[in-house]
């Protein structure tokens, strides 16, 4: 038997192999230009328009608040593209037979595909907020890049890891491909938001505990901006708690990411 | 010739009384501003506004943060040589914040009144208005107001090191799945 330091060791090394292995599959499935063209273009948009036709919020604040309130579609785009075939994948392709099948250990394989997902999703939305943060630079000036900025990304940083560890979770369960990646998309851009909206004014609960309720904080963090917005049929719609909120995130990130390793070690190939 | 005579001293006692009638509704400063619709106007009647002013309306930070408590002072300045009860109604916005009624200053005396204030995000004007009450039929009479305005930044939400820390925390809790089994290995094997 292998001393434990050695063991350990190795089974970081295979990680980094798979790791290594998805990222090199992302990027040769062209995956990763089109999310990262879309990282720059989406913010480019807010810049430009108000260039040529109108003008720039008043603060700093406002510009970002407006501009990475589309980040959230992104991470939800992103992690769909990198985590929806994550496992489920290699049961359609049969390409599972070739990979369970080496003497890798298999959470070695699952934990380093769920990081090869995550990895390329984070540097989509650290290039949102790079161009984000260009263009405040050069809008409102070097001063203008608080501390709140950080926050938001941090926080978008969370919200994703939670968002890729759902999808993984739906690819340890699911089949095929294109289902997980429908799925994982529509859940977190539709069925979930729904149920909060339903949550918060049909019973009229504050709907802390659903996964994509404090995605708001990304936003809600600029102070200057108002913390409470009109809902549907003119109620005013609740702000999430800033410490609540990113602790929902991160147990559903956990939660979601062991309960998709479990499964997919329990999984057989038919 | 004692009639002439009685009759040059009334002319002079008539043109003094007329003089003197004159002299009185032609000085200065005789003009008071009764609070709308406290008293009729009677300002003919009242010899002199006094002298009393607001010299200083400040806030106690500069740089407020929204929930900060803040001390607002009203510095009102009696220059006459007589007391005087006075009242200060501090406005927050449009409206009262908070009433003073029969403050005395001593004659010649500045006096500060504070009074305290939760900061609420935003740019907030406080009017602090001065004004006496004279006996009836005058009324409120207002003296002197002054407004300042404050701009107060609003509340920071959350902590940066909070997300930070749960970023750490994810990535360890991840990379530490890896070892998992290799413990378990281990304990099995005792």
């Amino acid at each position: 038997m292998k001393p434990f330091k050695e063991d350990v060791l190795e089974d970081l090394r295979n990680t980094c192999l798979t790791i290594t292995f998805e990222l090199k599959k992302h990027f040769r499935r062209k995956r990763m230009i089109l999310s990262f063209t879309l990282a720059v273009a989406l913010p480019l948009i807010f810049y430009i328009a108000p260039r040529l036709w109108g003008s720039f919020p008043d603060s700093a604040d406002q510009f970002a608040s407006i501009n990475l309130s589309f980040v959230e579609f992104l991470i939800v785009i992103s992690g769909s593209l990198f985590a929806g075939d994550a496992i489920s994948g290699e049961f359609e392709e049969k390409t599972g037979l070739l990979l369970f099948s080496t003497p890798q250990r298999h959470t070695t394989i699952f934990v380093g595909k769920y990081i090869g997902a995550l990895i390329p999703t984070f540097a989509v939305v650290s290039i949102y907020y790079l161009t984000t943060s260009f263009e405040i630079i050069g809008i409102y000036g070097m001063d203008a890049i608080t501390i709140d900025f950080f926050k938001s990304y941090f926080v978008a940083l969370i919200y994703t890891s939670s968002a890729v560890s759902l999808i993984f979770l739906f690819s340890s369960i699911l089949k095929k491909k294109i289902t997980t990646t429908l799925l994982g998309f529509f859940s977190l851009i539709m069925i979930f938001p729904i149920i909060s909206t339903v949550l918060e004014f049909v019973i009229e609960v504050e709907p802390w505990y659903i996964m994509t309720y404090p995605v708001g904080l990304i936003t809600d963090v600029f102070a200057a901006v108002p913390l409470f917005g009109a809902g549907p049929g003119g109620q005013v719609m609740s702000s999430p708690d800033f410490y609540e909120g990113i602790a929902v995130m991160a147990t559903y990130t956990l939660v979601l990411f062991f309960a998709g390793v479990l499964i997919s070690a329990k999984r057989r190939m038919e | 010739m004692m009639r002439e005579g009685w009759q040059k001293v009334g002319t002079v006692v008539t043109l003094t009384l007329l003089t003197f009638a004159l002299l009185l509704f032609s000085v200065p400063g005789t003009q008071w501003t009764p609070v709308e619709g406290s008293s009729p106007d009677i300002s003919q009647d009242i010899p002199e506004e006094p002298d009393i002013k607001i010299s200083e309306l400040s806030f106690s930070e500069t740089e407020v943060r929204e929930g900060d408590e803040v001390i607002i002072s009203v510095t009102v300045k009696n220059n006459e040589t007589y007391d005087m009860d006075i009242n200060i109604n501090l406005i927050w916005g449009d409206e009262e914040f908070e009433r003073l009624e029969n403050e005395t200053i001593d004659a010649g005396s500045e006096t500060t009144f504070e009074f305290e204030w939760e900061a609420q995000a935003g740019r907030q004007t406080f009017t602090a208005g001065l004004t006496v009450d004279l006996p009836e039929p005058i009324g409120i009479v207002e003296l002197d107001h002054r407004s300042e305005t404050i701009e107060v930044n609003p509340e920071p939400v959350g902590d940066i090191y909070y997300p930070l820390a749960i970023l750490v925390l994810i990535f360890l809790v991840v990379i530490g799945t890896v070892l998992v089994p290799s413990v378990l290995a281990r304990v099995k094997n005792r």
